[in-house]
């Protein structure tokens, strides 16, 4: 029979170390259905029929968080066998607060007390036993990172799962609260199997929503439950969901009181003596610039950047394009699905592969990061700045490695835990220019600026008012206004992580992009390689030589009329776009190769002069701003939909970059022309049009709304 | 003057609906909020206000929904004592030490919290 065993614990309390000493290599990684919240399960060592789901890591079991509704409904919905819970021994009092909640759930629970070690070498004392018959349970000492414990712990958990002994609470709330919460269970909760009877019951003393509307109760009921719950409320004068927290918090402090003696109070820990250097008013921000720039140095330039070329250079380009080209050639196989295999799909599964190396680099630096407690410092000290444009703190990552490559920016989004933020931060990341986007910045500066200085930075600058806009702008949006960021965050206490589970989380990372992102590059880049290559000659399909001649030279005159108000309405500038989407440098070698230079400088300085002629500056300009907004690469935009992880939003996020890179290009383009050469039409009139809703966008008012909507989460929750 | 009347009236407000004058409900919750507002920052120790290292006593948790259920459950709940640590370099948020560990907290939010001198 399978066994179901649930580890629930507070973030940092070393559950993911703890999972990992459990399952060992037999893990599988996916979401929970519908959120992008993680969800890991795995097999227990040795024991083929247990199951072993890691939670999310919460705080509580409100209805607030995305992670906390989809572990409590996983909990009451799924109903697993037991619940192993991890509670850090060095912080017990708030470690317990979930405690109380678990044990309610009416479902085996066992206390895993972790961090002993460090408890016993602080020199304070937990007494487990005691511990054990105050909460009504199994309660085992561990310690995930020396290992010690672990075997015991799983044991203790199936055991209980296997038993199915019910755990009875042992606190009770006050008088007039127990009396309610019989009530309540007397009036609606009958039906129910008297173990899940209570936590249900205190969840309506509480007014969750999210409940009521499970339990489908109905008004008439409602308001009589209403009736004892605001009859409860007077009597202790506060409401009811600070009565329950007041009461959960107090029953702990006796339960400490009994339990715990703690000798280490007041000295200064070693958490206490980096915060006073890591997070000083004076020094936080150049640590954090140092720190900034060694990531960024490590992960771009240097490691990362040496591996990325090799793996595309080297690798690709020398090694295997060479040998299967020769070894096509050899089994006399067709010209064309030659060039596909070589140039299309090698091509393709390069241009994934290659970014691989750094980002399994950067993804190694992040686990450090967060792991070791600095990233919470992070959003700490960078908080004040970004959360003005609906950004967290932590959004600064992503961005500063954007400005290196997209994907890897985008793929960093992933420690940043609220929904919103992270969402945002992922549409936004891109505006940076990227390594890949300067080429188009060299070719506009030196085609029709005389090599200006001032326009590369100017393309930064256009980045960064693009993702403030942005972020202003989306925040007050309906779908972004929905969920709540509470910005109540524990600085946890800093500790070395294992390797082990540094270089886990870097391959977990690297893999998910390989295969969720491969796929969509992949199927593009061969799309766009048919697109280029094929085409109608003399009246028949057939391979082309010349890219002018190809369907993708049809599409580019196609939609060239659509970039006319922008002021680059000639087919060649569109199909530059368009071979932009493989790869951002793209854009100078097909204008290279459309103006008849079969090889041009990676700056394209041989076409200068014809880009001259078909260009004015503001259009080049205009040309630019649009191709450093618009949808990335293809590989950012797998990037985008590996950490959206829906199809939807992915589509919201092209859609919404595509449109404002237009927008924003027809402003520069039109009010560009109207100063400098007096011109007046239609499209300045729409560019004012443009830049007065953007202006309102900007200064509407605007309210938080405070309701957590989670659609898509099973179970009609 | 319906409106100095309901301003006099306000702790009535809570039972008396106002059967005589025409007031809707919005007004009188804006009444209610805005003397609210008056009292908490003329009469009332917010933690928004406390100095760094000093140590004070929460008295009580206004607010409501998401931010003060969150705030409650990561231990800051009536009685409980609260050292101030430090202020972020750019003035804001804030840390505590609450319940024996580190907390962070945007001043707004620790303007909800009405506290006391320990």
């Amino acid at each position: 029979m399978l066994v179901k065993i649930a580890l629930a614990g507070n973030p940092n309390s070393g559950k993911t170390t703890l999972f990992n000493a459990l399952t060992g290599s037999n893990q599988f990684v996916g979401n929970w259905p519908g959120v992008t919240v993680e969800k890991k399960e795995g097999k227990l060592k040795n024991h083929k029929d247990v199951i072993i789901t890691d939670l999310p890591g919460i705080y509580s079991l409100s209805p607030y968080t995305l992670e906390e509704v989809v572990a409590r409904n996983y909990l009451i919905n799924e109903r697993p066998d037991a619940i192993l819970n991890i509670i850090d021994g060095t912080n017990l009092e708030r470690n317990l607060y979930l405690t109380t909640q678990l044990i309610e759930l009416g479902i085996p629970v066992v206390v895993a007390v972790n961090m002993m070690d460090v408890v016993n070498k602080n020199g304070d004392k937990i007494n487990i036993k005691q511990l054990s018959k105050v909460l009504g349970c199994e309660v085992v000492e561990i310690s995930a990172l020396k290992s010690t414990g672990i075997a015991e712990a799983a044991q203790a958990a199936l055991k209980a799962a296997r038993e199915k002994k019910e755990v009875v609470p042992q606190h009770s709330f006050s008088g007039s609260v127990e009396h309610t919460i019989a009530h309540i269970e007397e009036a609606v909760l009958h039906d129910l199997p008297e173990q899940q009877q209570r936590w249900y019951a205190i969840k309506l003393f509480e007014r969750d929503e999210k409940i009521i509307e499970k339990l489908k109760i109905d008004v008439k009921t409602l308001s009589h439950i209403e009736q004892d719950i605001a009859k409860c409320e007077s009597e202790l004068d506060d409401d009811a969901e600070s009565i329950i927290t007041n009461e959960r918090y107090s029953y702990i402090a006796s339960v400490i009181g009994s339990c715990y003696t703690k000798i280490s109070k007041g000295k200064l820990t070693t958490t206490d003596k980096i915060d006073r250097i890591v997070t000083n008013r004076w020094l936080a921000l150049p640590i954090f610039a140092v720190i900034m720039f060694l990531v960024y140095y490590v992960s771009v330039t240097t490691v990362g950047a040496f591996l990325t070329d090799w793996t595309n250079d080297v690798l690709f380009a020398e090694w295997v394009a060479p040998a299967a080209a020769a070894g096509l050639e050899a089994i006399g196989c067709a010209a064309w699905l030659q060039g596909l295999i070589v140039d299309g799909i090698i091509g393709g599964v390069g241009a994934v592969l290659g970014f691989v190396p750094q980002m399994l680099v950067l993804f190694l630096l992040l686990a450090f990061l967060e792991a070791c407690g600095y990233m919470a410092r992070i959003a700490f000290i960078m908080d004040r700045i970004f959360r003005k444009f609906g950004l967290s703190g932590k959004s600064f990552i992503p961005m500063l490695i954007g400005s290196g490559c997209g994907v890897p920016g985008i793929m960093a989004s992933r420690t940043i835990e609220n929904d919103r933020d992270r969402k945002m931060t992922i549409i936004t990341t891109t505006f940076i220019p990227c390594g890949a986007k300067l080429p188009i910045i060299a070719l506009i500066a030196g085609a029709l600026f005389d090599g200006a200085s001032w326009v590369a930075p100017s393309a930064y600058f256009v980045g960064v008012a693009a993702i403030i806009i942005s972020g202003i702008i989306l925040k007050k949006t309906k779908i972004f206004s929905g969920n709540p960021a509470p910005f109540v965050m524990e600085l946890p206490a800093y500790h070395m992580p294992t390797l082990g589970n540094l270089l886990r989380s870097m391959w977990e990372r690297g893999w998910s992009f390989i295969k969720k992102a491969g796929t969509i590059i992949l199927l593009s880049t061969i799309v766009i390689w048919f697109a280029s290559n094929f085409g109608i000659v003399d009246g028949k399909f057939a391979m082309v030589e010349d890219l002018g001649q190809g369907f993708l030279a049809s599409i580019g005159s196609l939609i060239a009329p659509v970039f006319a108000p922008l002021g680059f309405g000639n087919w060649q500038a569109a199909v530059a776009a368009i071979t932009g989407l493989v790869a951002k440098e793209n854009v100078v070698g097909t204008f290279g190769v459309l103006f008849g230079f079969a090889e041009v400088a990676e700056d394209g300085s041989e076409i200068w002069g014809t880009l001259a002629a078909s260009f004015t500056a503001i259009s080049a300009y205009a040309f630019l701003v649009f191709n450093l907004i618009c949808a990335p690469c293809f590989a950012a935009i797998g990037a985008i939909k590996r950490e959206m992880n829906s199809a939807k939003w992915t589509w919201f996020a092209i859609g919404y970059q595509t449109v404002f890179a237009y927008a924003l290009s027809l402003c520069v383009y039109q009010i560009g022309t109207l100063i400098i050469d007096g011109t007046f039409g239609i499209g300045t009139v729409v560019a004012f049009v443009i830049v007065a809703l953007l202006l309102f966008a900007l200064f509407k008012p605007y309210k938080q709304s405070i309701s957590l909507k989670t659609k898509g989460v099973p179970q009609g929750m | 003057m319906p409106f100095e009347r309901g301003f006099l009236n306000i702790q009535g407000l809570k039972y008396e609906r106002l059967d005589i004058h025409a007031v809707s409900d919005a007004l009188i919750q804006s009444v209610i909020y805005e003397c609210g507002k008056v009292g908490r920052s003329k009469f009332m120790n917010t933690l928004k206000e406390v100095k760094t290292g000093q140590t004070v006593i929460v008295k009580k948790l206004h607010g409501e929904g998401a931010t003060k259920r969150r705030i409650m459950d990561m231990g800051i709940t009536k009685g409980v004592e609260v050292n101030i640590r430090k202020v972020a370099p750019l003035g804001d948020p804030i840390e505590v030490n609450v319940r024996g560990y580190e907390l962070s907290i945007r001043k707004a939010d620790a303007e909800m919290i009405e506290v006391q001198m320990a």
